[in-house]
């Protein structure tokens, strides 16, 4: 028999090679926590990571997870009469057992609350042995979103669950869910994956041509899932090169015509991620004028970094960044969205 | 898959396994009812990973074939068939389920058979016969004790333990307790003790009005999963994980009033009582008063509420021991008395704050706890 931590190319999950060990391992000799936190950014892996570990846990195969038997196909299709992935439901929606699932998340920035409701109907679920596998295994995706309410009722499960129950929970940051929760479980603190791994996988495995592989690796910012994503749906290099035009349009006006696009951006719901973009954008530039362009992320707009890297100074372009990131600190503080937008339309640099 | 088969049986098969479908789970095959051809039969199964139900039954088979089809479509369309035969093909390759019956029509999108969750069936486990009569009355004596609230799941369930030759059904929900024995025609070698959800209970006992022959109980040997077969019927169960509380310490060992009254008479002065109950957290108080000086013994159960007032009614009673006055959760006793099944019912009581245990007066085999609600003298 070979040792299962040894084989790690049946788990099929792509960077995080430390965790899958690691998980390879306990399960090898046994030592099975009972509960798993894994932590990341979004789209980083984890929910990935998740359904390789239920994956192993309920194969029936020597090697596992095998990938090709029932239970592994099943758990990818997520349709595991055992492994059930719950997350929150829109703000406003009833959750009871008579009332259908909620409708899949209609995108990256919707909220969502985990109910108590939903920890109660998961509690149930529980305490009743598996149908066909080996074990429960219960997912709880983004627990960020449960409220303190359903993170309290969850504690003595996750301290004490049922002998075949195990539990993983996703979150994006540990320090958005109470303490208690936590040290209930063993963490997997997820990292970014490096630009050429992503690279490679989305030509391996996506058929990504390279060129296009390399600008969506350095854009993920080592977020797998989010490249993936990108490379089927063009929608999001869209709306990147629209906001990126809109900084270079926005350059090139007066005070007056910043003025009235102040006042549009704050009517747009996705100024957040408009600002996120823009503060890669000035330290692209910032990179350029200090001649490292190796790490530059838009790889594919070389021009304009290197012709705004030459127009404008070094504290000029330092002046952006902060006020950039100022802004976008502001916004999430509640700041008045306009006024915010104004302020940051004065501090970017122009030609006067 | 190509199948012939009467209406009324398919009918009848589809309202046996309906209670067993998930109307609305994450996984949408479970809203769905398995239909496979099995060894010349129709094999009907459905589940809602809690509890799983198949039946099946007589069918010209013409070509083997699985699939599942949405239950609620199946089942109202063919309840409004005409009772004749019904004629099934599966379109293989879209998952389209024929259905021909007289002068109708139908074609039904399903899902294909490979996605619905395997039924585990009677393995080598120790199989265990019981009388159909038994095992319903037993099931009706227990389960409606069991919790309905699930902050201690091992309560929804009811302990079954089988022993030598002796089975014991418990069933509490913190408030009443309900123990019903019964023996064995063929004793085990070793025992076996499982936590049987209430509900997969009452299904057993819904789903076994016709059966005639003894029912087979098995439980898995990793002790998930209790599976009961009836005839062309089986019923797989997932059990309750955890420890059943030890209830023979609940039930008290002595009393100092032994109470006899006609079942019948109590039931109807309880439901009189309840009445006024209902808007007083469904209090009704039982006054019994041994024979004496006063003239024979009797039971007073009255009932008050503030708003609609109060009332009394009188039964003769036996009374062995003190005078005591206790009170009970009407709901409570009505339950118990709907389930006894003899003319004599027998109450002992110690006190008006010691549980109150009710016994069916000629038999040894059902005793019933019930914890009294706080009197204000």
């Amino acid at each position: 028999m070979t040792n299962p931590a040894e084989n790690l190319s049946s788990w099929n999950v792509i960077g995080h090679t430390w965790a899958v060990r690691a998980l390879a391992q306990s399960i090898a000799t046994d030592h099975i926590a009972h509960a798993y936190l894994f932590t990341g950014a979004h789209a980083i892996g984890k929910t990935t990571l998740a359904r390789a570990l239920a994956k192993a846990l309920q194969c029936a195969n020597e090697a596992r997870p095998c990938g090709a038997c029932p239970a592994c196909i099943k758990i990818a299709r997520d349709r595991h009469p055992d492994v059930q992935i719950s997350e929150g439901v829109p703000v406003g929606w009833k959750f009871d057992e008579k009332s259908p699932p909620p409708p899949p998340r209609a995108n990256d920035v919707e909220r969502r609350i985990l109910k108590i409701d939903q920890i109660r109907a998961i509690q149930h679920t529980v305490s009743r042995a598996p149908f066909e596998g080996r074990w429960k295994i219960m997912i709880l995706r983004r627990f960020e979103e449960a409220n303190e309410e359903a993170q309290n009722a969850f504690l003595k499960t996750l301290e004490e669950p049922p002998s075949h129950t195990r539990i993983i929970l996703t979150v994006r940051d540990p320090n958005l869910i109470l303490p208690t929760i936590a040290s209930r479980c063993q963490v997997l603190p997820l990292r970014p994956l490096a630009h050429a791994e992503i690279e490679n996988a989305l030509v391996e495995k996506w058929n990504v041509a390279r060129e296009h592989a390399r600008l969506l690796a350095r854009l993920s910012g080592g977020r797998l899932g989010w490249a993936v994503r990108a490379s089927a749906d063009n929608a999001l290099l869209d709306t990147r090169r629209a906001h990126l035009d809109e900084l270079d349009e926005i350059l090139r006006e007066h005070r007056a015509e910043r003025f009235t696009r102040a006042d549009k951006l704050a009517k747009r719901d996705d100024i957040l991620q408009t600002l996120d973009q823009w503060q890669g954008w000035w330290r692209d530039v910032l990179l350029m004028q200090s001649g490292d362009d190796s790490r530059v992320v838009n790889v594919d707009r070389d021009q304009t970094l290197r012709e705004h890297a030459s127009r404008f100074s070094f504290n000029q372009i330092e002046g952006a960044l902060t006020a950039v990131r100022a802004s976008a600190r502001q916004l999430n503080q509640n700041v008045n969205t306009r006024l915010a937008l104004e302020v940051l339309m004065l501090n970017l640099p122009g030609n006067w | 898959m190509k199948v012939s088969c009467l209406q009324e049986n398919l009918a009848r098969g589809l309202s046996v396994v309906s209670r067993a479908v998930a109307a609305r789970s994450t996984l949408p095959v479970l809203g769905n009812v398995l239909i496979a051809t099995d060894q010349g039969r129709l094999k009907i199964a459905a589940t809602n990973l809690e509890l799983a139900v198949s039946c099946w039954i007589g069918a010209k088979v013409d070509e083997d074939g699985a699939t599942t089809i949405p239950a609620r479509t199946l089942i109202d369309f063919v309840n409004s068939l005409p009772p004749e035969r019904i004629d099934l093909a599966l379109n293989v390759k879209t998952q389209t389920l024929h259905l021909k019956c007289a002068r109708y029509d139908a074609n039904i999108k399903g899902i294909d058979a490979s996605e619905f969750p395997i039924i585990p069936t009677l393995g080598d486990g120790k199989r265990i016969e019981l009388e159909p009569e038994i095992l319903r009355e037993m099931i009706e004596q227990v389960s409606f004790a069991a919790a309905t609230d699930e902050s201690r799941p091992v309560l929804t369930g009811v302990i079954a333990k089988f022993e030598k030759d002796k089975v014991t059904f418990a069933a509490a929900d913190g408030f009443r307790l309900s123990v019903r024995h019964a023996t064995l025609t063929k004793p085990l070698e070793q025992p076996v003790h499982a936590i049987i959800p209430a509900k997969a209970l009452q299904e057993v006992g819904r789903v076994s009005g016709d059966q005639e022959e003894p029912i087979e109980i098995s439980v898995t040997e990793n002790r998930s999963q209790a599976l009961f077969r009836l005839t062309n019927i089986e019923i797989v169960s997932q059990l309750v994980d955890g420890i059943f509380p030890d209830f023979t310490r609940i039930i008290p060992e002595s009393h100092t009033t032994r109470t006899t009254v006609n079942t019948a008479e109590l039931q109807s002065a309880v439901k009189a009582s309840s009445v006024f109950a209902r808007e007083a957290m469904n209090t009704v108080r039982l006054q019994i008063a041994p024979a004496g000086e006063m003239g024979a013994g009797k039971m007073t159960i009255t009932a008050a509420s503030a708003e609609s007032g109060d009332n009394l009614g009188e039964i003769d009673a036996t009374v062995d021991g003190e005078p005591v006055e206790i009170a009970f959760n009407a709901r409570y006793l009505a339950d118990v008395l709907g389930v006894l099944h003899t003319p004599q019912v027998a109450l002992e009581t110690s006190g008006s704050a010691s549980p109150g245990v009710i016994k069916a007066v000629g038999r040894d085999d059902f005793t019933h706890v019930i914890m009294p609600m706080h009197i204000n003298k």
